[in-house]
């Protein structure tokens, strides 16, 4: 995994955030409803796209459950917000309860690598839309009265907060001390090691040891990786 | 209790076209070490070729599996020319990642194919001996469902025999093995690649014929398919194909008593459960080679 790391990553967030702005105009200058809708979509692609790439793009995982978690927070948000919490508060619980679940499977799904992780993973997601499809089978519709009273402008600020969110979260993830420490743990998982080199002005060089075990199918990693990160 | 055995005899016909599912998904991840999670929209597209087959030209099923097979057979070496040949360029781990993405864009795209040319509706062939019934007692066996799964097993036993005494099929579980040995003594593993996934593909095609005369098709079925097959592969192990054949039935049935202990609609929830565990806690599967 390379990371061009410092002035490039920031450059490209910022410029995303200006789009972002920018895009706090599209309701005042075309305040139609498929236009708004579109743009709205695009938002909720560019937030799940962003979630999705924490785990498959800065730890190499592939996730393809990764629509449990929506729906999860999409069931807990929707709950809630029928009974007439605040959507922002409902929306809030739902991602405490998707992150609570992901907390809970964890320590298994975290077993498996590669190949094994991603058909787990579909398997995961398989098993929550048969028995949440089954048990709830109303789930996806809305009662009248809150269609009747929807408007799209606000619900398309959410999407470009949470998108903005989404940016400014991953941006932040790659660069901070967290992220290292994830990387810390992550190499551990894998039962490998990290060794550093540092010089000043030049920046740092991560060396990661893995234990290749060719026979080994679930794929615990390969022979060495150079990265290369930032001064702190 | 005859109604729990009634369940059980069904749970195995199913098996074993879960098992048939499975080989050759089973191949191809054991030679080309590539999940193609599309296998299911393969079953799919067989199906579909054997149910225009009939409802065009009148063809039995069983007779259009000497159409289906071959077809499949072909477009198995297409998508691997022109798809999966990429994919195995690059080194295991990321090859195996790369699969799955392209897999599952291959599997969308092919589900929104199958609808756009053949609608979104069930499908299924209803021969002139469709309701056929054998009875032992009993327990009522459907005809057509028992041909397919001996039509099942005589096909995985064929293929078994074609990876044992076949030039290329010796060639095919070299490559599997071990790619950098089998590149050394001379194999022209590219050859191998294309000739396990044309070999998959076209199991795949002989499942759907047998899916679609037995049971119904949609274009829906593909998710639901390749679990199966990933199920069965992942409780079989990789290396044995008569293995992923009995895991096959042991799924089948496995399914028919939960269905029976839990209801219907969660018949497919148990398979994943026990899925899951299986490949937490044994991932080389019950038959695959020791770690």
């Amino acid at each position: 995994m390379r990371s061009p790391g410092g002035n490039t990553e920031r450059a490209w967030t910022l410029g995303i955030l200006l789009a972002l702005g920018l895009l706090a105009f599209l309701p005042l200058l075309a305040p139609r409803d498929d236009v708004l809708n579109f743009v709205f979509l695009v938002l909720l692609s560019i937030t799940l796209a962003q979630s999705w790439n924490i785990i498959a793009g800065y730890a190499g995982q592939v996730n393809l459950g990764h629509a449990a978690f929506f729906g999860l927070g999409a069931l807990t948000a929707r709950t809630l917000w029928i009974a007439g919490t605040p959507v922002v508060v409902a929306m809030a619980a739902g991602a405490a309860v998707a992150t609570a679940f992901a907390l809970l499977i964890g320590a298994a799904a975290f077993r498996l690598r590669g190949a094994y992780f991603a058909i787990g993973t579909l398997a995961l997601g398989e098993i929550l839309r048969t028995t949440v499809g089954n048990a709830l089978p109303e789930i996806s519709t809305l009662p009248a009265a809150s269609i009747g009273a929807y408007r799209l402008a606000p619900r398309y600020y959410l999407a470009l907060a949470l998108a903005a969110l989404s940016v400014l979260a991953v941006a932040g993830l790659a660069r901070s001390r967290l992220g290292l420490g994830m990387v810390r743990k992550l190499v551990a998982l894998h039962d490998g090691t990290i060794e550093l080199e540092t010089q000043d002005g030049r920046g740092t060089t991560f060396t990661v040891f893995f234990d290749t075990d060719i026979e080994d199918a679930q794929g615990t990693g390969r022979g060495d990786e150079t990265h290369r990160g930032e001064t702190e | 209790m005859t109604v729990l055995a009634q369940q059980i005899v069904l749970g195995l016909l199913l098996g074993g076209l879960y098992g048939l599912a499975a080989a050759g998904l089973s191949l191809v991840f054991g030679v080309l070490k590539v999940l193609n999670v599309a296998h299911g929209e393969l079953i799919m597209l067989g199906g579909y070729g054997a149910y225009w087959l009939f409802a065009l030209l009148g063809l039995d099923p069983f007779a259009s599996l000497l159409l289906v097979i071959p077809g499949s057979l072909l477009l198995g070496a297409l998508l691997f020319l022109v798809l999966f040949g990429f994919v195995v360029r690059a080194p295991e781990e990321t090859r195996i990642k790369n699969s799955l993405l392209v897999g599952f864009g291959l599997a969308l795209a092919l589900h929104a194919l199958a609808v756009r040319l053949f609608t979104a509706d069930d499908r299924s062939i209803s021969t002139g001996y469709g309701g056929a019934v054998i009875t032992v007692g009993p327990i009522a066996i459907p005809v057509i469902r028992l041909a397919s799964l001996l039509v099942a097993l005589a096909l995985i036993a064929g293929l078994h025999l074609l990876l044992a005494r076949w030039r290329w099929g010796k060639a095919i579980r070299a490559t599997a093995e071990d790619w950098q040995a089998a590149l050394l003594t001379g194999i022209d593993i590219r050859r191998a690649y294309l000739l396990a996934f044309a070999l998959g593909t076209a199991l795949a095609g002989a499942a759907g014929t047998l899916v679609s005369v037995g049971y119904s098709i949609s274009p829906s079925i593909g998710l639901e398919w390749t679990l199966k097959a990933l199920i069965v592969v992942v409780l079989a192990g990789l290396g044995s194909m008569l293995g992923t054949f009995a895991a096959g039935l042991f799924v089948g049935v496995a399914e028919a008593l939960s269905a029976a202990a839990f209801g219907g609609p969660y018949r497919e929830v148990i398979g994943l459960v026990i899925f899951l565990v299986v490949l937490v806690l044994r991932p080389q599967g019950m038959f695959g080679r020791a770690r």
